[in-house]
């Protein structure tokens, strides 16, 4: 795992000391090395963490003849079997590196190369005969890839903060990239939250070149027709599924040069992907697991139950709530993005446990509610579709109790319950039945929103930006399939592998690795019927039957809990906010960044330090996220330009290929040994 | 439609996938809700609506039984 950034401009050469500045803000993407190739009109950058081929894989490298290079984040995990096809077509290989594999790919297939990688990636290539770069991104949006393209400059990242190295780039909030953050969870690929800088979209490849800027893609996510689903023996899937996942379980943890360990947290998916590697070596697996001091949030139990099973040497850390506090800065300049959850924090604190106990590859159940149907979004749409059919039956009305069993105390309040959760806004043809819910109650975030900022927003989204990417069959599709492709294009790359994947694992210089997003996993999971997958409201059935024999019973039939940090709990439990905090919500800084409605505001935090944060609804809680990390977010990359945080001089680079044919001489290629 | 309730509730992929439910989820304790859920799983299988009658417990008598539940599939890891 990897940073890159580059700059390609067909008017000047790209100035060395903006790439300096980019590799020095995604140092922490890359610790162990950095480098750069340039020619007169582009510029590749790259910090680099050595896991696969540690002494030869530096990067950017290139082709036998040097007309193809490559700045590269992620891994092909089918890359040795990539590369002896590749020898047969009579590519020379110079390094161990999946890296390479890329480039004689690229050689060999053209943009057909990316349907053939297993892997998790952001990569940049640049064709020196074709005077192109060509920018692609793995199919879920694992690994991020930002860029902001003016005339005849595109300058991109892996992080935006690199982007805004380039003087050039205005760095201002885009209104409907907030709108959207404030109503689905995060804005929509290729949206972002500032004006200019995109992200390209999980699934393609772009190219540039003088012609300008074109994108297309190389792989979508599809379902079968209801009913024609080519697996229908719920057996037989289970043992489909089973060998799909060890295999990409299998190579996740061995396609590595330094150790691999695994996240714990206490549910199936974790335990599966740890009980899947422990089967795979003779050393004492390394696990780790976050808990709470709270014990609302806590599932060490389970996590402890787990670990004694497998024989791990298991590590936890324990989080409380000053301890999101203390580093919700630092979260929030890694996530560069308003976020609606305190959940990313005490991610950021596991990395840096598993960091500093020297590993920096971890395995995680990662994907697995996405791919799989575990998410109470998808049991609401069905309760929701199954009360529809006869809203006036008394029966059916009682279905929510199926969810929430706290009704089951009340029973007197579900058909009333009923009416309100179900009948809101339901249109049973609506595509986006399961997740209307979710965007309605999230869109009460625009009424704290100031009078210019409400404007400009006017209407707001409304799921119709979503929806115009659906394919046109999609109608064809299980109910299911539909609610999973919204969740697999929306909060899954912009909030769960972003926010609370990518940046927090590589805020401190650790590569996650998640089997449940493996191309043949997908696949195959997308192939078939909605119901193996949730069956009425049981959630991940096939992954359960698949492997129950691995996984305790006390976890594999424990109610979900869904993952959650204290949130406005975490800020003001003293009961006064701590000094950055006061700062960056200060009257005078809500009305610079200009987003919310100081009064709004104030009465908000008021509320909050008056109850010590405790006891605030869900609503509220969202609100107070949403105001600290948008205020963050306009401090650290609005205000200022996005530069580290940590003060540290930067080191000089330890891979130069210079080709510029003027200016300064240095025309060649160095590698420096550390 | 209204489908033919016990007949619906009867068929062999029905019954197996109540069996397979039933591998790993225990009936509820609430006989009423059980039948509910399990009335969520007919529908959503079959896409036929029952009755109010069909969704009751005696309907789903002996639906806890797991007859023909899918074993465990057979590659050690």
């Amino acid at each position: 795992m990897c940073g890159i950034c580059g700059v390609v401009d067909y008017s000047v050469t790209p100035e060395l000391e903006t790439a300096e500045r980019m590799m020095d803000r995604l140092r922490h993407r890359g610790p162990d090395g950095r480098g750069y190739f340039r020619d007169d009109q582009a510029l590749l950058g790259h910090t680099r963490l050595a896991i696969i081929d540690q002494a030869g894989g530096a990067q950017p490298l290139c082709n036998e003849d040097g007309t193809v290079w490559i700045s590269f984040n992620g891994e092909v995990f089918n890359y040795l079997e990539l590369a002896r096809e590749l020898q047969a077509h009579g590519h020379v290989f110079r390094t161990a590196s999946d890296t390479e594999v890329i480039v004689h790919a690229w050689e060999q297939w053209g943009t057909d190369c990316f349907s053939r990688f297993n892997g998790q990636w952001a990569l940049a290539l640049w064709d020196r005969r074709r005077r192109r770069l060509v920018l692609s991104r793995d199919r879920l949006g694992v690994r991020p890839l930002y860029f902001c393209c003016r005339a005849d400059r595109l300058t991109f990242g892996s992080e935006v903060k690199a982007v805004f190295a380039d003087p050039g780039v205005s760095r201002e909030f885009d209104v409907t990239g907030l709108d959207q953050t404030f109503t689905y969870w995060s804005p929509v690929a290729p949206r972002t939250v500032f004006t200019g800088v995109q992200q390209l979209e999980p699934g393609h490849y772009a190219v540039f070149d003088q012609s300008g800027l074109r994108r297309a893609p190389y792989w979508t996510i599809d379902f079968p027709v209801r009913g024609q689903e080519p697996v229908q023996d719920m057996a037989a899937s289970a043992s489909e599924l089973r060998d799909r996942l060890i295999e990409a379980t299998r190579l996740r943890f061995q396609r590595s040069d330094v150790p691999v360990g695994a996240y714990l947290s206490g549910g199936v998916d974790s335990s599966v992907t740890a009980g899947i590697i422990a089967r795979f070596t003779d050393a004492p697996l390394h696990t780790f697991s976050l808990r709470f001091s709270d014990a609302e949030f806590d599932e060490g139990g389970f996590q402890s139950q787990m670990a004694a099973r497998l024989g791990t040497e298991h590590r936890d850390i324990v989080v409380a709530p000053h301890d999101i506090t203390d580093v919700f800065p630092d979260v929030i300049w890694h996530a560069e993005t308003p976020i609606l959850r305190a959940a990313p924090a005490p991610l950021f604190l596991l990395s840096r446990l598993v960091r500093e106990n020297g590993y920096k590859v971890v395995v995680t159940g990662e994907g697995a509610d996405e791919v799989l149907a575990g998410y109470d979004i998808f049991r609401e749409a069905r309760v929701r579709q199954f009360w529809a059919r006869d809203p006036g039956s008394t029966k059916r009305a009682r279905a929510a109790e199926l969810l929430y069993p706290w009704m089951v105390r009340s029973p007197g309040q579900a058909p009333a319950f009923a009416r309100d959760f179900f009948g809101r806004n339901l249109d049973p043809s609506d595509p986006a039945l399961s997740h209307r819910p979710r965007w309605d109650s999230t869109a009460v975030l625009r009424g704290m929103l100031s009078a210019q900022t409400r404007a400009q927003v006017g209407a707001g989204v409304d799921g119709s930006d979503v929806l115009a990417s659906l394919p046109p069959h999609a109608g064809s599709w299980d109910a299911l399939s539909r609610g999973q492709w919204l969740e697999m294009t929306t909060l899954l790359p912009g909030y769960i592998l972003a926010s609370q994947g990518d940046r927090m694992l590589m805020a401190n210089s650790v590569e996650g690795r998640f089997p449940f997003l493996d191309r043949d996993v997908v696949d195959f999971a997308a192939s078939v019927p909605g119901w193996h997958k949730l069956l009425g409201l049981e959630e991940k059935h096939l992954l359960k039957l698949a492997f129950r024999d691995l996984v305790p019973e006390a976890i594999l039939n424990r109610p979900k809990q869904p993952y959650r940090a204290p949130d406005a709990l975490s800020f003001f439990s003293s009961g006064t906010p701590v000094g950055w905090l006061e700062h960056v919500t200060s009257p005078a800084s809500i009305a610079a960044a200009g987003v919310f409605d100081p009064r709004q505001v104030a009465g908000l935090f008021a509320k909050c330090s008056r109850r010590s944060g405790a006891g605030m609804s869900n609503t509220d809680n969202m609100r107070v996220l949403a105001v600290i990390s948008t205020q963050l977010v306009h401090e650290f990359f609005v205000r200022q330009d996005g530069s580290s945080r940590d003060g540290r001089a930067a080191s000089p680079p330890t891979t130069v290929h210079d080709f510029r044919t003027e200016g300064e001489a240095s025309h060649g290629s160095r590698q420096f040994v550390q | 439609m209204v489908a033919p309730g016990a007949a619906a509730l009867r068929s062999p992929r029905v019954q197996q996938a109540i069996a397979s439910y039933f591998a790993i989820r225990g009936p509820h304790p609430d006989p009423d809700l059980n039948a509910i859920a399990l009335a969520i799983l007919v529908e959503d299988l079959t896409g036929d609506r029952l009755t109010d009658d069909d969704i009751d417990a005696s309907s789903f008598e002996g639906g806890s039984a797991t007859p023909g539940a899918p074993a465990a599939a057979p590659r050690d890891v």
